[in-house]
Order: C-alpha cells, then structure tokens, then sequence
C-alpha cells in the first residue's frame, strides 16, 4: 500500500472494499496495490485503484476507477446506482463507455454507495485538448465520431425497464425545461432578468415536440476522453434523461463550451459540418438548425442556472467553497451576455 | 458609488486586496505545485472580484436602477417608492407575460447591467 492510499479516506475502508471486491469477482482474495484520488467533479469523487485479482474471472491485475458520491454532494443529479443503470444501457447500445464493473449499493463498505469501472486511457480535460492539435487524433474524424455517439445515445428510447427511475418522458422537453429554469429561478430568489428575457425567446421559438430519446444532458468537450489516436470515452451520465435529441447538439455546440476555440463551432474542436454529418449517417435523422440554434440558447439559460445554483450553495447552502462560490459569481454574467446576442429584439420575429 | 475616500495613510479593500494578491500570486504562486497552484489561482480570482467590487460599489449602477424602474413603471403610477426587489419582480412578471417581447429599451438596460457584472468579475 503506497503512501497516497495510506493516507486517504479509502484507508480506513480498504479491507471492507477488498472482500467486497473479492465476493464481486468471484476470486479467492483482491488486493488493492494503490488508491489515489482524481481531483475534477464538485459531486463525484473518482479513485484510480490498481487490483490485484487472485482467482476468478477477473484473475490478474485490473486498473480501475472507483466512483462514488463526493462529501458535499447533493441531490441534484443522478445517484451512482442509477449512472450505473445507465452506463450499463450505453454499454450495450454499442457507445463507447467505461466497461461498468461492479456495483455496491450497500453503504456497509464505504459509507456511501459506489460502483467500479474499468480505467480508460487518455484525457478529458479541455485545455489540453485545446492546446495540444495532436490529441485525439484528426479533429474533424473526431468530431465526426462524437457524432456517431450522440446517434447512438439517441437510438435507446422509452421505455425502458432498467431506467425506469427516468419517469416519464416529458410531452414537450422545451417547455417543460423553460418551467423548469424559471421555477429553479425563482428558487434562488428571483429577478435574473437577462435570464427571463431569453427564456421567454425560448417560450415564443421552441420547435415542436419530437419524439423523447435518450439525452445526455452534458455531452461536451470536458465529459468525453481522448488518447492520440481518438476517442477513448464518453462520461459523466449523471444528467442523462428522456428529452428532445436536438437539445445534445445544442449543448455541444454551445459557446460556452467551446473554450479556447470559439471559431470552431462544435466543441471548440472542429466546425460544426463534420459533427453534423456524423450524427445525420449515425441516426439517420437530419439536424435542425433552427431547433439547434434554440438549444443552444437553452444551453446558456442552463449552465447560468447551474453556476448560480452552484453559487448558491455557497450562500444559503452553508458551503465554504470557494470553486463554487466563483462559479456562482464568474460564470452567469459572461453567459448572459452570450445569451443576449442570440436573442437581440432583431431576432424576436414570432415563429410561434 | 465609490465609497468614501479613506484618510491618508490609511489603504482601504481595494489597495489590500490588490497588494495581497501580489504576494499571493508573486510570492507565494512559485513555491506551489499541482492542486495547490490551482487553490491559489483561485483565491487570486476571489481578491481581484471582490477588490474591483469595493472600488465600483454595488454590482447595479445607479443610472441601471433608474431606467429599469422607468420600464416597470410604464403606463403604471410610478413605482418610485418600491424596492429595487419590487421593480425587478414586476419586470419579471411582465417578461413573462410577454408584455416586453423583443423590447429594445430593456434590451439596452440588461446589455448595459450586464457588461457592468462581465467587467466586475472577469
């Protein structure tokens, strides 16, 4: 046991999690050589743990991620039992995801509930990907594929029994989500004006409803890993619903999202038309660009309103975070004003 | 808006707050690696928001205030005596209703409100 594991909040449960392991795999014993946390998720907690299986299936050395849920999470998103349920489903509609090992529901190991994946080389983090041109391989190829993944989340559709914590799917994802953010709005205390303006726009240009499909609801670069060959994964499912397809692609194109690249209109990482072309052979669907361009909008009122919860949590939530303090405080005025010059009185001809 | 200014001799917040962000990014940023660089930006970011704060004042302006007050209250009995949180309820509620649809006057005001907040924490 090395000196990080020793010292982590897994030490004091490492024999606990062993024999769980053990039982999970069906091996005689396992034996966690080293446990070191990744830093990244204000929610999740993510350990790297190196195994070593004696007997079983599993028989050998297993580099995997454990993920749990993090000290000062909330209930916003789903619980790990559920992100298991829906990386299982990814898993078997053929999207490139960790391979989802084991879950342990029982809050007996760890305190809290958790499940193990299996590790995935490569990187997710943004300012790599934008300051290195070599990583993930041939941007256009790369955003086509993510194109193909995004298909791919949409073709699982309702209902589904494993996801049956999903509910029912929403009549009209765009007005539920529109009464969903001004209710989260007055939650916070109300009066973020900027925010109602462009909800409202949303109100008078939502598409009509589509069929509901499986969404990710945090498709971005950010959430997907890369090696220097291509794509390696697609994470974070925690937000994963039934919803309209169009509003991923809204997501993902998002300015917000594009980090050092705003000229590269899908992710910061390839113009739109590749990222298109993959997800329209993939689904055989064709993009709305009207319907995206609302999402898009959408997607900013979004992330404003998940900044500010953020913030929140800080004030009223008790939080002495100081990441999340600033998210509340940095993000929502630069989103804002993305917000406005997308929805400027020129562009309020009524379509609805 | 800006506060009073304080006696010689005397550095208030925003002179502070900008000499202690010096020493935290000049002299103390080097010594640090990994996670904890990544902390001290952080606390770099909070100073140089809340020092530009203290030296503009509330995030609303004056003027701001004034125009949104002036569309609240149109074609009503002027809502001067109400509090700012009355007026923004009231637009809120107009927004919704679909009473300042594409509306260029508010359009300008929250472009304005808004280029203010980018420039207090950016």
């Amino acid at each position: 046991m090395t000196a990080a594991l020793e010292e982590s909040r897994l030490a004091g449960n490492k024999a606990a999690l062993e024999t769980f392991l053990a039982k999970a795999t069906g091996a005689k014993a396992v034996e966690i050589l080293d446990a070191s946390p990744l830093s990244g998720g204000a929610i999740q907690e993510n350990w790297l743990l190196d195994l070593a299986i004696h007997g079983g299936a599993f028989a050998g050395r297993l580099e995997a991620v454990l993920r749990t849920d993090a000290p000062s999470g909330v209930a916003v998103s789903r619980s790990r039992a559920e992100e298991f349920a829906l990386l299982s489903v990814a898993r078997q509609a053929g999207i490139t995801v960790p391979e989802p090992l084991w879950l342990c529901a029982d809050k007996g190991v760890l305190g809290k509930a958790f499940y193990v994946m299996r590790r995935v080389a490569g990187t997710a983090a943004p300012h790599r990907l934008m300051k290195d041109a070599e990583l993930g391989g041939d941007r256009d190829k790369l955003a086509a594929r993510l194109g193909e993944e995004l298909a791919r989340i949409h073709s699982v559709t309702p209902p589904r029994t494993e996801l049956g914590f999903l509910g029912e799917p929403p009549a009209d994802a765009a007005k539920a989500a529109i009464a969903l953010y001004r209710r989260y709005l007055d939650e916070l205390g109300g009066g973020f004006l900027a925010l109602e303006w462009g909800l409202r726009w949303c109100e008078l240009h939502a598409p009509p409803p589509v069929p509901p499909v499986l969404v990710h609801q945090d498709f971005r670069t950010g959430n997907y890993m890369v090696d220097r060959q291509g794509l390696t994964a697609i994470l974070d499912w925690e937000f994963a619903d039934w919803g309209d397809p169009m509003s991923d692609l809204g997501w993902f194109c998002a300015a917000c999202w594009r980090y050092a690249h705003p000229e590269l209109e899908a992710g910061g990482i390839a113009p739109r038309a590749p990222f298109y072309h993959g997800y329209e052979s993939g689904s055989g669907r064709r993009v709305d660009p009207a319907a995206v361009a609302f999402w898009e909008v959408m997607a900013h009122i979004r992330w404003a309103v998940i900044a500010l919860q953020q913030g929140e949590r800080t004030l009223s939530g008790g939080e002495d975070s100081l990441e999340l303090a600033l998210t509340g405080r940095v993000y929502p005025p630069e989103v804002e004003a993305e917000i406005l010059r997308q929805t400027a009185p020129q562009r309020w001809e009524k379509t609805a | 808006m800006t506060a009073e200014k304080p006696r010689g001799g005397e550095p208030a917040a925003p002179r502070l707050l900008e000499l202690a962000r010096r020493e935290l990014l000049e002299t103390l940023l080097p010594q640090l690696q990994g996670d904890a660089r990544y902390r001290a930006r952080l606390i770099a970011n909070a100073m140089k928001i809340a020092a530009r704060e203290a030296e503009a004042g509330a995030t609303v302006d004056g003027e701001t205030r004034r125009l949104l007050r002036e569309i609240a209250g149109r074609g009503e009995p002027g809502p001067e005596s109400s509090s700012d949180a009355a007026v923004q309820a009231l637009l809120v509620e107009a927004i919704r209703a679909g009473r300042l649809d594409g509306d260029t006057a508010l359009f300008e005001v929250l472009s304005r409100q808004t280029e203010r907040r980018r420039s207090l924490a950016g």
